[in-house]
């Protein structure tokens, strides 16, 4: 099946699509899942829940052209749920320490009071790691989307650790400067 | 809005940057080894230089372990003959002199002075080669450097009072025949830019009075966990070996090291730069543009 007909059997209230996306997507939602919170057991729950979120939230959504990415996001929102539910807690510490490194990204003191300006920073992230090299973005994203080790980004793309850390530590320091000039301040 | 806050919401990036592959680049060697240790950089012990059976033959050169608390990397030089060495004709002569009118220290001594080692200072690397008489050796390029007290010890080992850090070394080591067995160029500075970059270039050949074919130079190398050493063998646009390590963990994670060998065939050039992690990228230019402009 291709994206599209497994949308539209989701569309069309279609069990067979469940089925579909486990067997098209089944093991590379699990291998992020398992990256985030390095369980299996919960793993393959947390990609169970993205199933059946994918089952609710289409309709309204209808992720023809981006069904991979679609499904990505349910599977890291339910792991990040795991976390935060103490289900993982041997990357409890390493999700704070992740997002104490992106805390030094805003501008302090930040504050978005509604979800519409949340959305608006997250889409400034978007817009401003579009506008770096594919190498930087892919080393962000590896890092704090999909939370890999830096040993497994070094091994990668053929850097060293140092390396990968300090080309984090400088797209950091470039994000917080072009929130800052979108108007991401209080 | 936190860091947690932050991140979850990064669930909601556009799907074509969540998409982004990471470019694949390839790498001719790679081994991660793992060290325990209390040192804080790398320090190449060049006191330890030995040498085994007769070999005239350049190889490759091996990075191998040898204990818990560091390794050792051997390389196969070319011998030269004393008398290539056309300026060093007197140090012969100065070594006979010093063994003659040596004085042993007490046994509980910091200092160690050894009469079969002349030690000289030069206000630059060109000074000190000129000195050696050797048309191999040149003077590979670095940037400006701003000159510190030297964190090598060489006042302790030589008796040198006045190193400064920012001039030039020149070790002659000899037998107690008189015979010359090394030669070493070596500083320990500073960048003058604002990286602050730690960078300890050396410069090492050996003669045919070793008994030994491989030079082998001891390493201080950390012994605690968490520091990662990655050892990639690459070529220098010159063609030449060059074997080079990446220090990661150093100081809590503050801190990388680097750490070059060139060899182009009877000349080692060893180059090691310690540096804060922000500086990484430039410490690496430095260390590329070291080897690239050794022939």
């Amino acid at each position: 099946m291709t994206d599209g007909e497994i949308v539209a059997a989701l569309l069309a209230r279609d069990e067979s699509a469940l089925d579909e996306l486990r067997e098209k997507y089944g093991g590379k939602l699990c291998a992020i899942a398992f990256g985030i919170l390095g369980d299996r057991e919960t793993a393959e729950e947390c990609v169970n829940d993205a199933y059946f979120a994918a089952w609710n939230a289409v309709p309204p959504h209808e992720p023809t052209e981006y069904l991979p990415a679609f499904l990505a996001k349910l599977v890291r929102s339910a792991a990040i749920n795991r976390i935060k539910a103490g289900a993982a807690a041997k990357r409890s510490a390493e999700f704070t320490e992740l997002s104490k490194e992106l805390e030094s990204c805003l501008p302090a003191p930040y504050s978005t009071e509604t979800e519409v300006e949340s959305r608006e920073l997250i889409r400034t992230v978007s817009s401003f790691l579009r506008g770096i090299s594919t190498e930087k973005r892919a080393v962000f994203v590896r890092r704090y989307w999909y939370m890999e080790p830096l040993k497994t980004i070094a091994l990668n793309c053929g850097m060293t650790q140092s390396k990968v850390k300090s080309m984090l530590f400088r797209v950091r320091n470039e994000l917080r400067q072009y929130l800052e000039k979108e108007g991401h301040l209080l | 809005m936190n860091g947690n806050e932050f991140m979850e919401a990064l669930t909601e990036l556009d799907s074509d940057v969540i998409d982004t592959e990471l470019p694949k680049k390839s790498r001719k060697s790679k081994s991660v080894l793992r060290w325990i240790a209390a040192a804080a950089c790398l320090l190449i012990v060049l006191g330890s230089v030995t040498a085994y059976a007769e070999s005239k033959k350049m190889e490759t050169k091996k990075i191998k372990t040898v204990t818990e608390s560091g390794f050792t990397i051997r390389v196969d030089l070319d011998k030269i003959r004393q008398k290539e060495l056309s300026g060093l004709t007197d140090i012969p002569e100065k070594i006979a002199e010093q063994i003659k009118n040596h004085v042993p220290q007490p046994v509980h001594s910091s200092v160690f002075i050894d009469p079969r080692t002349v030690t000289e200072i030069y206000p630059g690397i060109a000074e000190a080669i000129q000195r050696i008489g050797y048309d191999k050796i040149c003077a590979p390029q670095l940037p400006p450097c701003g000159g510190h007290p030297s964190d090598l010890g060489f006042s302790d080992i030589h008796g040198i009072t006045h190193y400064d850090g920012s001039e030039v070394l020149l070790t002659v080591r000899g037998s107690d025949a008189g015979r010359i067995l090394s030669v070493t160029i070596s500083y320990d500075d500073i960048s003058s830019e604002t990286d602050h970059i730690n960078m300890q270039p050396n410069i090492i050949v050996i003669t045919d009075s070793y008994n030994g074919k491989e030079l082998e130079l001891s390493s201080f190398w950390p012994n605690e966990r968490g520091w990662e050493t990655d050892i990639e063998h690459r070529t220098t646009q010159n063609g030449l070996d060059f074997e080079l390590l990446t220090i990661d963990g150093v100081d809590n994670g503050r801190r990388g090291g680097l750490d070059g060998y060139v060899s182009n065939g009877s000349v080692l050039y060893t180059l090691h730069l310690s540096y804060e992690l922000e500086n990484s990228e430039r410490a690496m230019e430095i260390m590329l543009a070291w080897a690239d402009s050794i022939r």
